[in-house]
């Protein structure tokens, strides 16, 4: 990666209050016209290190570049980065219109042009018409989008979003993602995006990054982190899965809940503690004599696509996903090919701590 | 030595049967709905609040707009109010040497009625002026001093306000702390008391925390979040402040601005206590106007003005605060 195409470049950032650090020292970069979300579960530090390129924290040690320029002493107002907030924070005395057309009067635009780009961005975020309404008769999802308009207009080289559809209902999230996804491809503006919520991460973003207690765990596209997680938490956090003990016998085959498989990892080294992930959808229902291992289903949870069961083969219990409906009490036999069966070193917290996932 | 509280037999029969009346009426609303009417809670308030706000109201009309002699309908007592050369002025010139420099001074009603309310502007814009800053440094979360200014402010609110403008002479008067501590200087005595910059003072120290506290209310009740939303759109300090601390303060502004400038406007003593008796401000008037000139009609022709001009500007603010989010009496 040639340097000139990072748009934003944290290098060695920490954070701590009073004492306390919420933020190891991580590094991370973002290029242009990118989709870059952070995910974690709260207190991993998304929010902070979203806050500090925003410029409303400074970091305790390292420095924020924007385009090879040290910005980290710069503050937000300075910056040409805007920001849709949690909870949208827009000005209640002020209606849909004065909300968007806000940045643009500080920045002192005329007033035709103001007018001109506050109608754009009502057209755009399916607002028309609404910009005499105060901001307080609006619905979560509307005032969304005010939040949306109001950062989008003062056409910022990234735009910041903290947990933007948090609040949303399902169906409304969904649609949201989308029209923000395709609002980023058709603007080409830079989007870092913070979310706990793993599927918003997979569908939307270019670049996912996986943070824990203040430490970047993962960096990644969508695919690469939900088929390659490096540890059980990234496997567990991304999507359900099976996290298994398990000891690697020798290159490509793997022991575990009682049986050997056959896989596609090697390297680890022979007769050596690993962490085995299985995906639930990636365990087979087979006949009960054909199956690698068997077991008796144990219960049976209808989920919509498909049925989640739980699957008792003695040593462990599986979860599997099925769009074929296993009895309760029915002996079946499991089966899981090479490539779906993953192989971690196993986790410790100590690892975790340490900074050699950071990119 | 105290004085045992003694009730005529009328008033405590009057009180022994309306509260009797009140338990009976919960009481059969009990039998028949199982429950007293949530409604009835309010009777006693209100009974209190006709026979000891409604009846006097009425009673000042009615001794505005008669004769105090004969009881027939008149406007004299108003006329009276405008006419400077009226006896009632010149009555209440007599009435001692102290009213006498008023005369002097040309100082009549409406003189009186004017400088009441320039005092009570003054005294508004001084406080707004103080008491901004201060809420805005009760309210900033960051700085720790916050909650021991609001317990600084309060804690002289427990105190009777005579008291404490009486402690004020205490500190003024040729022979007082301050001029004392001057004289230790090497300064010499300077007249700190009976003018008006005194009179100002001490309804600037009574009435500060009436402004301080609906800011300090509306500035802490406001999202932080929205000052980062501010800066986040290319808004320095100065002009988050003009473009949204200010706007959303607004409501605690008119509503500090209602509270203060009320009892301003209507203040008595403080002139008496501070300003010697050579200032005269509308409430003590009002007061003199009933307890030394004697004149029941024109000084409720007085309250009557006084009443009226509450109750605009009352009008005036809430046009202003339509929602009255100050959470003030406007």
């Amino acid at each position: 990666m040639i340097a000139n195409e990072h748009l934003i470049d944290l290098k060695g950032i920490s954070k701590e209050y009073d004492g306390t650090r919420v933020l190891g020292t991580i590094d991370l970069y973002v290029r242009k016209k990118e989709f870059v979300t952070l995910l974690g579960p709260s207190g991993c530090g998304k929010t902070t290190t979203l806050r500090i390129i925003g410029g409303f924290e400074y970091p305790t040690t390292g420095t924020v570049y924007f385009e090879g320029k040290d910005i980290t002493e710069v503050p937000p107002y300075k910056r040409r980065v805007n920001t849709v907030f949690q909870k949208y924070a827009l000005f209640p005395h002020l209606n849909v219109q004065d909300n968007i057309a806000f940045g643009l009067k500080i920045a002192k635009i005329p007033r035709d042009e103001i007018r001109r780009r506050v109608d754009r961005m009502l057209e755009l975020v399916n607002l028309k018409g609404y910009g005499k309404r105060s901001v307080d008769a609006l619905s979560g999802g509307q005032q969304q989008r005010v939040a949306i308009a109001r950062a989008l207009v003062n056409e910022p080289e990234v735009l910041l979003l903290d947990e933007p559809l948090g609040a949303l209902d399902l169906k409304l999230r969904k649609e949201m993602q989308l029209e923000l996804k395709s609002m980023q491809k058709r603007l080409g503006i830079t989007f870092i995006y913070v979310t706990h919520d793993q599927e918003e991460a997979l569908t939307m973003s270019d670049t996912v990054v996986v943070m824990r207690d203040g430490h970047i765990l993962q960096i990644g596209d969508p695919k690469r982190i939900y088929d390659e997680p490096v540890n059980a938490f990234v496997a567990d956090f991304i999507g359900e899965s099976n996290i298994l003990r398990g000891t690697m016998v020798r290159d490509e085959l793997v022991r575990f809940a009682g049986n050997e498989f056959p896989c596609v990892d090697a390297g680890f080294g022979e007769n050596v503690p690993v962490d085995v992930v299985v995906r639930p959808e990636d365990i087979m229902l087979v006949g009960e004599d054909i199956g690698q291992i068997s077991g008796v289903v144990q219960s049976v949870l209808f989920k919509g696509v498909h049925y989640e069961m739980m699957i008792d083969a003695g040593h462990t219990v599986f979860k599997v996903h099925s769009t074929v409906m296993q009895p309760q009490g029915s002996r079946v036999g499991l089966t899981i090919v090479p490539y779906n069966i993953h192989i971690m070193k196993p986790m410790d917290d100590a690892a975790l701590r340490g900074d050699e996932e950071g990119c | 030595m105290y004085q045992t509280l003694t009730l005529p037999a009328w008033a405590v029969w009057a009180i022994a049967v309306a509260a009797a009346a009140f338990i009976a009426l919960c009481l059969v609303s009990i039998k028949r709905n199982g429950g007293v009417k949530r409604s009835y809670f309010a009777m006693p308030y209100t009974l209190w609040m006709i026979l000891f706000t409604l009846v006097p109201c009425v009673l000042i009309a009615y001794y505005a707009f008669t004769n105090g002699g004969t009881g027939a309908f008149t406007l004299d007592n108003f006329i009276n109010f405008w006419d400077s050369n009226h006896t009632v002025n010149q009555m209440y010139a007599e009435m001692g040497p102290e009213y006498e420099v008023l005369i002097t001074r040309g100082t009549v009603n409406i003189d009186i009625l004017i400088y009441s309310l320039w005092m009570a502007l003054l005294c508004t814009l001084i406080c707004l002026f103080l008491g901004y800053p201060a809420a805005l440094f009760m309210a900033d979360r960051e700085m720790r001093l916050g909650a021991t200014l609001v317990v600084l402010f309060i804690i002289p609110m427990w105190m009777n306000f005579l008291l404490r403008t009486i402690a004020w002479m205490s500190l003024l008067e040729d022979q007082g702390l301050i001029n004392s501590f001057l004289r230790a200087l090497g300064i010499g005595g300077v007249k700190l008391m009976y003018n008006d910059g005194a009179v100002l003072l001490g309804m600037v120290y009574n009435f500060l925390p009436f402004m301080v506290f609906p800011i300090y209310t509306s500035l802490n009740k406001m999202d932080v979040k929205l000052l980062e939303a501010a800066q986040d759109l290319g808004a320095n300090g100065p002009r988050t402040f003009v473009r949204v601390t200010l706007p959303l303060s607004l409501p605690g502004i008119i509503s500090g601005i209602t509270m203060v400038f009320m009892p301003s406007v209507t203040t008595f003593f403080i002139p008496r206590i501070l300003g010697g008796g050579h200032t005269m401000m509308f409430g003590d008037l009002i007061e003199s106007m009933f307890l030394t000139a004697n004149d029941w009609g024109v000084g409720s022709a007085l309250s009557l003005v006084m009443m009226l001009l509450i109750l605009l500007s009352l009008g005036v603010l809430r046009k202003a605060d339509p929602e009255g989010e100050g959470g003030g009496i406007a």
